[in-house]
């Protein structure tokens, strides 16, 4: 069977949109053929179906095409062991504790623009959002903020993999933390990923000072160490697997998110000047350039027994793609959907699909949001008359929408 | 008497509560969720608790009435 659409071709990538629309109206069950058989659902209504109904449509073989799961946290589990997880996150990753975090955050981003701003001239991904999502994620973990930036590449190279590969580094991930967390070197050497051999000595290092009763900082490592839960505390394979995927997930994305906004701002300076002059818009910015760019193109569910979805025969264990960004543009939810529009009504406008919905939403969207309204604030703030200097590059992951790089300039405050 | 609630706008739709807690919240066909006990009591109080602390959106409250 031929495909309906090409996922990993460059041209597609870089043409979300109508190619989103072309599906919603033709094939709504879209069949895909490489590296095998799978499908995108990419209507509103068909995509919220599947992501509440985990019973039917499991996480549990991983939410990418790759059959190897994250690391067995998470995104890649359902309950129980989902629900263990995430009562174990949460306990350090609460709505409210993430939002105190604004003025730490406030001041990361004004002394990074204090770094670069009198150049006037440069990569907006490299010198902003770039470093802000990577530095607060190693606030979070106990990371030293300088050597998580010296880890993004290889964290870049998971997402950008295919399917086959990220099996294969996930499965030697996993043995690797759990041979040397055994203290057995198998998994290690010259073929281990130095990343695990960072993340489980951070973890011994926190285990020895909660065996010494010594006082911890309140960040997601403590929780993950200390916390116990039916009776027992999480093992240094589950930590790392843990570790690994926060990581991921909350580094990239939130780069792509503080891109895509400014982006679509510099093409549409009408709506740039409306939110420079209303700071009550900053939110609001923020959700529509979620809805509009949705930083994440979509996550896959999995059949638990063979089944039937929009008239089409789905075997057991095909994967299929919940489009996250076509249903935030589909016509059955929006009014012109696809006008990019700060003043949306805000309370239907947070109904957006960007950090998924039901049991798997994203965990660390109060944070993505306040990372990224931050940054629009500073931004509009401290780079005046902010401009596009030349044509940006896509990036080349296909679960990924956006830029990676967006050559701007701006002008530059008078040297003293 | 305890009065729980839930802030439609607030919401985001996670589910959480009516998975963790079905006893105390259900679902709508539109995956809106909707307070089945509206005057917890006993263990449902610690349910509804859980809910409102795995909520993403703090949209949850429970609440002493005046009365």
């Amino acid at each position: 069977m031929a495909s309906d659409f090409d996922f990993f071709d460059p041209e597609f990538q870089a043409n979300v949109h109508p190619h989103f629309a072309r599906m919603r109206e033709e094939c709504p069950m879209a069949h895909a053929g490489e590296p095998f058989d799978w499908y995108a659902v990419t209507r509103e209504k068909d995509v919220r179906a599947l992501l509440h109904d985990w019973k039917h449509w499991t996480s549990e073989l991983g939410p990418g095409l790759s059959r190897e799961g994250g690391g067995g946290v998470l995104v890649s589990v359902d309950p129980p062991e989902h629900t263990f997880d995430r009562r174990i996150v949460n306990r350090a990753f609460t709505p409210a504790s993430l939002l105190a975090m604004e003025p730490d955050i406030t001041k990361l981003v004004d002394e990074i623009i204090d770094g670069f701003v009198e150049k006037g001239e440069g990569d907006f991904m490299q010198l902003l959002a770039v470093p802000v999502p990577l530095i607060v994620i190693a606030w979070l973990l106990g990371l030293d903020p300088d050597l998580v930036q010296q880890m993004r590449p290889r964290a870049d190279a998971v997402i950008s993999a295919d399917a086959l590969e990220q099996e294969e580094m996930v499965r030697r991930m996993r043995e690797q933390a759990a041979a040397e967390g055994r203290g057995d070197d198998r998994g290690g050497g010259t073929r281990g990923q130095e990343e695990v051999r960072y993340f489980l000595g951070k973890i011994a290092e926190r285990r020895a000072m909660h065996a010494a009763g010594e006082e911890m900082p309140p960040d997601t490592l403590t929780a993950l160490v200390s916390t116990e839960l039916n009776g027992r505390t999480l093992r240094d394979d589950e930590i790392v697997g843990f570790m690994g995927f926060l990581f991921i997930a909350g580094s990239a994305t939130t780069t792509q998110l503080i891109g895509n906004m400014i982006y679509r701002l510099l093409q549409n300076p009408d709506q740039m000047e409306l939110v420079r002059n209303n700071p009550d818009l900053y939110e609001t910015c923020v959700e529509e350039s979620l809805r509009y760019d949705a930083p994440v193109n979509g996550l896959f569910r999995t059949a638990v027994e063979d089944t039937e979805f929009l008239g089409v025969q789905v075997p057991k264990d095909t994967k299929v793609l919940c489009m996250f960004g076509s249903a935030n543009l589909d016509p059955e939810m929006w009014e012109e959907p696809e006008k990019f529009d700060v003043t949306r009504d805000y309370e239907q406008l947070k109904l957006h699909y960007a950090f998924g919905q039901g049991i798997h939403y994203c965990m660390g969207a109060p944070l993505a949001r306040v990372e990224a309204k931050v940054a629009l604030k500073l931004v509009l703030e401290r780079m005046p008359n902010l401009r596009l200097t030349g044509e940006p590059e896509e990036i080349t992951a296909p679960v990924l929408h956006g830029v990676e790089t967006l050559p701007v300039a701006w002008d530059a405050p008078a040297a003293d | 008497m305890r009065k729980l609630t839930i802030e439609r706008r607030r919401c985001l739709k996670s589910g959480q509560c009516s998975y963790l807690q079905p006893e105390v919240f259900e679902r709508d066909e539109e995956n809106w969720p909707v307070v089945a006990i509206e005057h917890p009591e006993g263990e449902q109080v610690e349910q509804a608790r859980d809910a409102i602390e795995m909520c993403p959106a703090q949209a949850i409250s429970l609440t002493e009435d005046e009365d």
